[in-house]
This record gives C-alpha cells, structure tokens and sequence, in this order.
C-alpha cells in the first residue's frame, strides 16, 4: 500500500505541462524571401505568408531528402505548417518543387 | 525534539505536499497532450516490461530482411501503424502526438534495443492503458508472418530513405477529399498548375 502511494505521489508530483498543438495549413506558392529561420510565400491565391523553420523541419525535393540549402528564392514549395496561438506558422513539412516558378508580374 | 515527534512532522510535511501537489494538479485538470515526466515513463516501461513473459522475449524471427519482405512490410506499415507512429516510426502525426503516452520514436535505442521477441509481443498482445491495441488474432501464437515481417521493418526504420518514404505516404489511408489536395499539391511542385488558382482546399492558406 505504501509503495503504491508512493508511485501515485510520484506520478502526480512530476507531472509536466501541456504543450500546443493545432490543425496543420498547407501553404502553397512560390518563395519570395528565405532569411534565418523563416521563408515568405507568394501564394497561389497571391497573398504573402510567412512560415517559420525550425530544426525539425523536414525538408524534401523530388524523392529526395533537402536541406534548407536547397530553398531558394523563385522555388515552388508546399509547405504543411502548425500555426501557434500568436498566430506565427511553424514548419513542419517543406516540398520544394522540382520545377522553378515562372515569373509573375505584379 | 523527540524523535517521534521529527518524525511526524516530516510526515505530515510530506502529506501536505503530496495534498497540494494533488489539488493543484485536480485544478489544473489532464491532458492527453501532456509529455509523462521521466518518473511516470520509468514506472511505466518497468511495469510493461515485465508484462512480456520471458519466453516472449526469446522468440527468434522466422525471417530474414529482403528488399521483397521489406516493400511488404512497409506497406502493411503505412497502411496500419503510420497513422499514430508516421511512415519514419518518429511517432510525430496528429494522432500520435494527441496519445498519453505518445508513441515512442521507433528509431532510437528504446525501441531498437528491444529483443524481436518484444516487438513482435507487442503488436501483438498490444500495451495496456495507451493507444496501442492488441493487433494479433487468438490462435496465430508466435507465428503470425506479418507481425514478424513488420519487426523486420521496424529494424529497417532507422535506415528508412526519402524514396521509400514517399512511397509509403502514397499507401497511408486517407480521404478522397485528402488524395485530391495531395494530387494537386504533387502537380503544383512538378509546375503542371499555375502559380494562380482559384480552386483551394479547406485548409489552405491564400483563399
């Protein structure tokens, strides 16, 4: 009985807290802008979104594992990304497509 | 001081902060999107541990890894398990990471260093008060081939490459609704949808 209060007392005692988790947005265009730790997307429906990169973002190309070497400015991307409560967008999955944007005029 | 009495009051000292620990715990309410601390996960893997009988553990696999073996347990992996561990075994899905406990990263030492016997125990008898069911059938016993061919993959997970990945993704169970976003999305990265469009999913950003 006693061992068994213990593990409760244990239990109850280091529990840890909650952390966030949300519904993933699929961002989908073309790079406008990559900097440390974020790129910014045109998106198919012409709005600009910026999503955050983080260390356990998965990067691919093709069949291919990437690198966020590989992201460069005109790169079509599909980006699958969890949004955060202060509204920022973090990165979970970027595909990078195998084909370049063609130029768009503003 | 009395002895008795040091005692008592460490106690007593101890009760309170187990009540308080208690309450504020109650107040604060539970989460299945809480991490287990280190103590809680300990007790666990001790007790399901030893929930494996020894005999178990001990069981060899009847098969050895081939390409072959491999593309077919994967696809039963993609098909079956992916949903709350992912095609990596990295356990990070909707589902997974919504379990108490979550999914184990099958690709580090707690899962791989686990005897065959272990593995092929689990999935099949499952682990009680998680989200892991008992995927075996009364009556296979120790030889049910596609749980050992899923241990061969499970082996597998840590040298898992982007070509077999994605291969897998196209075997996960989804929606039609899903297999369209998905098409869309592959057209759109091979440049074979413009950069404007009008049709849009639910969650897509841009609309």
């Amino acid at each position: 009985m006693t061992y068994k209060l213990a593990v409760l007392a244990c239990i109850m005692l280091f529990a840890n807290l909650a952390f966030a988790h949300g519904n993933e947005k699929h961002v989908i265009g073309t790079v406008t802008k990559v900097s440390q730790g974020s790129v910014t997307v045109e998106t198919t429906a012409s709005t600009t979104v910026e999503v955050t990169i983080i260390s356990d973002t998965k990067f691919t190309k093709g069949d291919s594992s990437a690198t966020p070497k590989d992201l460069l400015v005109g790169d079509r991307v599909v980006i699958h990304a969890v949004p955060t409560e202060d509204g920022k967008l973090i990165a979970h999955t970027v595909q990078i497509g195998v084909a370049k944007a063609s130029v768009q005029s503003h | 001081m009395k002895k008795g009495n040091v005692m008592l009051l460490v106690l007593l000292a101890a009760a309170a902060v187990v009540i308080g620990a208690a309450a504020s715990l109650i107040r604060r309410g539970f989460s299945a999107r809480e991490q287990p601390s280190v103590v809680e996960s300990y007790l666990a893997t001790s007790v399901r541990n030893l929930a494996v009988p020894s005999r178990a553990k001990h069981e060899k696999n009847p098969f050895v890894p081939s390409s072959e073996l491999l593309a077919e347990a994967s696809a039963h992996f993609a098909n079956h398990c992916a949903v709350c561990h992912a095609d990596d075994g990295s356990g990070d899905t909707l589902f997974g990471k919504g379990l108490y406990p979550k999914p184990p990263d099958m690709r580090m030492r707690g899962t791989q260093r686990k005897s065959d016997g272990e593995l092929y125990y689990t999935i099949e008898n499952g682990i009680r008060l998680s989200g892991m069911p008992a995927f075996g059938e009364e009556g296979t016993g120790d030889g049910d081939p596609d749980t050992w061919k899923l241990v061969l993959f499970i082996r597998h997970l840590p040298n898992l490459n982007a070509a077999e990945l994605k291969h897998m993704e196209q075997l996960n169970p989804k929606t039609d609704e899903e297999r369209r976003e998905e098409k869309e999305e592959e057209e759109f990265l091979r440049g074979n949808r413009p950069q404007a469009q009008s049709s849009k999913s639910h969650h897509e950003l841009g609309e």
